[in-house]
């Protein structure tokens, strides 16, 4: 009979995260599949709330105990079933027994969560609670899964806001055949950051069709034979239609807020690690390319939900790299 | 080619019609986002290359409109409070350069007007963003919508943007920086693709070009330019550009464009720095045409305010100055545009230096002097006519015919004037001399001094004689001129050219008669260079000249005379003349036997009977008989037309009629002469007219005492007035004239009454009644005889004589004398 019973008889779990009003949501899509939304917390933070376990009315539950875990994983797409977890937290609601009526569960983590969400082309993190009925023949589970931002601590914030940063400055070409200059204002950039630049042309005696900058992404994934290294192009942004002559100079203004960023990530957990580049690409009549990259480094400013702030008193929107004197 | 361009435009179109129908549905429904998509798809079709720069401004204007409606919206969103400074950045998100751009200018126009930066910022901004697109064409028409979108936003004076959005100085670092950009785009598509292709790169920068001016034209609106600000910050930016772009094309447009584009008085201000300019610009540059533009400018500009040039401003020493060095840097420089620059030069001192004639002088003689260095000269000498050479000719005519209209006569005092008309070949310098001598004539302006006659002749030489005799040039030529001469003497030309020169005598008006005489003289010289044909036309005014002038000079010596006797003159005193009447009469009786002896007897014949009277009328009774007496040679040697004979003798009896001075010795041999004439014209008719004619010499009505003849005193006034009456020689005649009327034709019957009755009505004692009674019954008889030969005419005439003749015996006075007459 009961164990008739235990067969037909499955409780209903929902998890329920607390403080939600006002948090921040994003919607994420993992290797094409269909968009999900979920919720934004840092690393730093609680992840609270209940679970309710409802059982049917007049029915009652055996199991082997009632648990609830948060688990940070990262998962390679090419290696299925085989996350590695570096966060396991695991809290007993239950033990053995059984369960007659609905109940309530609050839970709370309050661990430091080290890496933020990730979901790339080879390689995801993610964050998830996963509330199990442990049974005899099957397991009754719900998962939530959650993204974790990171944002810069005191001491990397200042790292990277400090404004005698040198920028990115170089002379690039080719012998007698096309000579530039170019420069970047910052080698490091927070996500709603604007890239500020200028191309000096010191020689042109090809005909450049255009010129872009694209921001690559480049992710590094697994170890040894087992490693996947892949770049992918988040934005070619058009920078020059037609060709300069000698003694141009054409300016730089990206904003980066509107693009699908992460911070630049250096060996998260040892398996992955996510780099990005600034590449300055010219482009021929004949399609041939010449481009130069150069790393930047991108990260996650705690202030990012706030207004954008006038910048030296002037709208980010009208900010120009400065004047410098160049030879021609 | 031409298909395909008409396929890319209409794709294009399709394109346009189809995004900006949703971009407005999209505004419609208030969805920015969208609405700005479909823009950035719209404008997208603005980075095509496959289009002619004519098809390109079709597109443009095309989605220009439907732009304006984006902002409109853009505007109202701004109005209803919308922060522009969001929508300013989200449209720098298109990764495409050419619609970001276009969004950036058309938020940023939005934006200045939201005032929620200053416009200063936001023009900076945008001049600075709008460098991405360095392709020529597509950058050019970008910069001009930037020019469109800030038209009524820069913080110009008076402006709601001035104050914290900047002030007139940004507007115009603006403006100038678009300028710069745009020109250099312009210049750039010189230098693209192959050079086989270089005519239609030229004609499509042609028509970009207005692209680029578009910017001068913005800066000249502003209303916070004055003189000073174009003087130190404009100018100076705009040559620095014109001349660092060193393109030929762009020169020239911009050049031409600062002169139509900036007011008049900017000009004036800044006419150094201009024409410095004009110097140092490309050689294939034509200056000259800029500077051209400039001086009517300034021209026309005197003209209609009436104002004259400023005397701070030495503008004809600037214009001079960049000319001449014009001419010294350009070495390759064809003479016939130098001559056109110094035209231009004489044509500006002509308009705005009324009167300065040294500086119109100053042009003529660098001009010469520029002829001199070539081998020009030598070579319209040496016949060479090749295209260049004519050029070169007719830019020496222009530039002599210029200074005509309003100098006339005095570039006779500019010696270059006339070293530059012989520089110019035969037929070229005859048509500036006639031109010349049109514009004195015209003018009425007389010639008063010799020297001033015997310059006009050296300049007018062409006129006057032929080439060969003027030149000593090889004998082979001699007679292509002779062919040419003789050809030209009847044409019209010729003609025109002769009725010109012929009036230069009555020009020569003076108050002392010595000096006009020395200028008939010296005229006279020049005319009877001009050979036989020329004399002709030159002679008979000249010959009337010297009669008025020896009236005056008769009258001068009267009044010599009243002076000397105590009375006092009306005019003040008076000298006697150094040329007394006498001579003359004497210049004048030479000149008409030169006229005579060169195949114009009959004009010198009727000259000697004017001169007869003339002297006749200053006493000079001799002279008066020689005049007569060569008039009858000539009549003897010379007219042997019958018709023209009875012409003569008819002015002959009408000359002697009115001369009263002769002996009676005189007198009676020269009627004796004239009766004898008339005697032997072949037609009878003839005959018995003018023997008819001829009786009145030996009855001639009563002289008048004083009537007719000039006021004398003194001494010539003891010439005895002429006193003659033989009434049997004039019946004599009468019957001689009668009897051969009566062989000849019964019509001159009803003449001979009437002459008869005249006669008799002034008591000619030889003439009876019954001669008249005989007559009109012989008239009666004979017209009743055979009526048909009567004229109807004659009949008519006949009754009129009748019924005077019953008129007369009606009147109480003559019923008595005429009653007998009956018939």
């Amino acid at each position: 009979m009961s164990l008739f019973a235990s067969f037909t008889t499955n409780p209903t779990i929902t998890i329920n995260l607390n403080n939600q009003e006002g948090r921040l949501r994003k919607t994420i899509r993992v290797q094409g599949g269909d968009p999900i939304d979920l919720p934004v917390y840092s690393g730093n933070e609680n992840v609270s709330g209940t679970v309710d376990i409802s059982v049917p009315p007049g029915k009652k539950i055996e199991h082997q105990g009632v648990r609830i875990e948060m688990i940070g994983q990262t998962e390679l797409y090419f290696e299925r079933g085989n996350a590695a977890k570096f966060t396991t937290l695991v809290r007993e609601f239950e033990s053995a027994g059984t369960m007659t009526q609905s109940k309530t569960y609050p839970f709370e983590f309050s661990t430091e969560k080290p890496y933020e969400s990730y979901s790339g082309m080879n390689v995801r993190l993610r964050y998830f609670i996963r509330v199990t009925i442990t049974r005899n023949y099957s397991n009754c589970v719900k998962e939530q899964e959650f993204l974790v931002q990171n944002y810069a601590n005191a001491a990397t914030q200042a790292v990277n806001q400090d404004t005698a940063q040198q920028g990115i400055k170089m002379e690039v070409g080719i012998e007698d055949c096309l000579h530039i200059e170019f420069e970047f204002d910052k080698q490091r950039y927070h996500l709603q950051d604007v890239i500020l630049g200028k191309i000096y042309f010191l020689l042109v005696r090809i005909k450049i069709k255009f010129m872009e900058l694209a921001v690559i992404r480049r992710e590094a994934a697994g170890v040894g034979p087992n490693s996947y290294n892949e770049s992918e192009n988040i934005v070619k942004f058009e920078l020059m239609d037609g060709a300069p002559i000698k003694g141009e100079c054409v300016p730089i203004r990206l904003f980066l807020s509107h693009l699908d960023l992460t911070p630049t990530y250096r060996s998260v957990n040892n398996v992955f690690s996510v780099k990005y580049y600034l590449n300055l690409v010219l482009v021929d009549e004949e399609d041939r390319r010449y481009f130069k990259q150069q790393e930047v480094v991108f990260w996650r400013r705690a202030d990012e939900q706030s207004a954008v702030p006038l910048e030296g008193g002037q709208h980010r929107g009208l900010r120009m790299a400065p004047d410098r004197m160049v030879n021609v | 080619m031409e298909e395909e361009q008409v396929k890319y435009l209409e794709e294009a179109f399709k394109v346009v019609k189809n995004q900006s129908f949703h971009m407005k549905r999209a505004m419609d429904t208030d969805n920015l986002k969208l609405a700005l998509d479909h823009a950035t798809e719209m404008l997208r079709e603005l980075r095509t290359g496959l289009l002619t720069p004519k098809n390109y401004y079709e597109l443009y204007m095309k989605i220009m409109d439907e732009l304006r409606e984006f902002e409109e919206y853009l505007q109202t969103l701004q109005r209803s409070g919308r922060s522009m400074v969001e929508i300013y950045e989200r449209v720098q998100c298109c990764a495409a350069i050419v619609p970001r751009l276009y969004l950036l200018c058309c938020v940023g126009g939005v934006y200045i007007t939201s005032k929620e930066a200053p416009a200063k910022d936001i023009l900076k901004d945008l001049i600075e963003m709008i460098k991405g697109v360095q392709h020529p064409m597509r950058g050019l028409f970008l910069r001009h919508y930037l020019t469109q979108v800030s038209k009524n936003r820069l913080p110009d004076v008076g402006s709601p943007y001035e104050g914290i959005g900047g002030n007139v100085h940004d507007a115009i670092s603006f403006l100038l920086q678009n300028f710069t950009e745009a020109n250099r785009l312009w210049v750039r598509l010189q230098h693209q693709g192959a050079a086989k292709d270089r005519k239609r790169r030229e004609k499509e920068r042609m028509d970009l070009r207005i692209l680029v001016g578009t910017n001068l034209v913005r800066l000249s609106q502003l209303e916070g330019l004055d003189l000073a600000e174009y003087k130190n910050s404009i100018l100076p930016k705009v040559v620095e550009e014109i001349l660092a772009c060193k393109d030929t094309i762009a020169q020239s447009y911009l050049m031409e464009c600062i002169i139509q584009v900036f007011p008049d008085d900017f000009h004036l201000g800044t006419l150094e720095v201009f024409l410095q300019t004009c110097t140092s610009l490309k050689e294939k540059v034509n200056v000259r045409t800029i500077l051209e533009l400039m001086m009517d400018r300034l021209a026309n500009h005197f003209a209609a305010t009436g104002q004259n040039m400023p005397a701070e401003i030495p503008a004809f020493k600037l214009f001079n100055d960049c000319i001449t060095t014009l001419i010294e840097e350009r070495t390759n420089m064809s003479l016939v545009e130098t001559l056109r620059l110094q035209t231009a030069l004489t044509n500006f001192a002509l308009k705005c230096y009324p009167g300065k004639m040294d500086y119109v002088n100053h042009c003529l003689t660098a001009a010469s002097a520029l002829i001199a260095k070539t081998d020009f000269a030598t070579a319209s000498a040496a016949g060479g006519d090749d295209a260049r050479q004519d050029e070169t000719t007719q830019q020496i005519e222009t530039l002599l015919s210029s200074p005509l209209s309003s100098l006339s006569l005095r570039v006779l005092d500019m010696p270059s004037y006339s070293k530059l008309m012989s520089y110019l070949p035969w037929s070229n310098w005859k048509q500036v001399a006639s031109a010349l001598l049109r514009s004195v004539i015209s003018l009425n302006s007389p010639l008063s001094e010799v020297t001033q006659v015997e310059q006009l002749f050296a300049m007018i030489t062409p006129l006057v004689r032929d080439q060969n005799a003027a030149s000593s040039s090889s004998s082979n030529n001699d007679e292509d001129n002779a062919k040419v001469a003789s050809s030209a003497s009847d044409s019209p030309a010729f003609k025109e050219e002769q009725h010109l020169v012929a009036r230069i005598p009555h020009l020569l008006r003076a108050d002392d008669t010595d000096t006009v005489l020395e200028m008939l003289i010296v005229t006279r010289t020049q005319f009877t260079s001009g050979g036989s044909q020329r004399i002709g036309y030159t002679y008979p005014p000249l010959m009337f000249a010297a009669l008025s002038l020896a009236k005056r000079v008769f009258q001068r010596e009267q009044q010599v005379v009243l002076q000397a006797e105590g009375q006092e003159l009306p005019n003040g005193p008076v000298t006697p003349p150094r040329f007394s009447t006498k001579k003359v009469f004497h210049i004048l009786m030479d000149g008409l036997n030169h006229l005579a002896t060169t195949g114009h007897p009959e004009p010198a014949m009727r000259l000697f009977l004017q001169a007869a009277q003339a002297a006749d009328q200053s006493r000079f009774s001799a002279i008066a008989y020689e005049f007569v007496k060569e008039a009858l040679l000539l009549y003897e040697c010379e007219v042997t037309d019958s018709r023209q004979q009875v012409v003569a003798l008819h002015a002959f009896v009408g000359t002697l009629l009115n001369m009263h001075y002769l002996t009676v010795e005189d007198y009676e041999a020269l009627i004796t002469k004239i009766a004898q004439y008339s005697n032997k014209l072949l037609k009878k008719a003839d005959q018995s007219k003018l023997v008819a004619l001829s009786s009145l010499l030996f009855f001639p009505p009563a002289r008048p005492s004083a009537a007719n003849t000039l006021e004398v005193v003194g001494a010539p006034a003891q010439v005895p007035l002429l006193a003659y009456s033989d009434p049997d020689r004039s019946l004599e005649c009468m019957q001689r004239a009668l009897k051969v009327a009566r062989n000849a034709n019964p019509n001159l019957f009803v003449e001979m009454l009437d002459r008869y009755l005249y006669y008799f009505e002034i008591d000619n004692p030889v003439i009876q009644v019954q001669y008249i009674v005989g007559l009109i019954s012989l008239i009666n008889e004979t017209f009743a005889a055979d009526r048909s030969v009567v004229l109807p005419a004659t009949e008519a005439h006949y009754r009129n004589t009748l019924s005077y003749i019953r008129g007369r015996q009606q009147q109480p006075e003559f019923a008595e004398k005429f009653a007998p007459i009956q018939w």
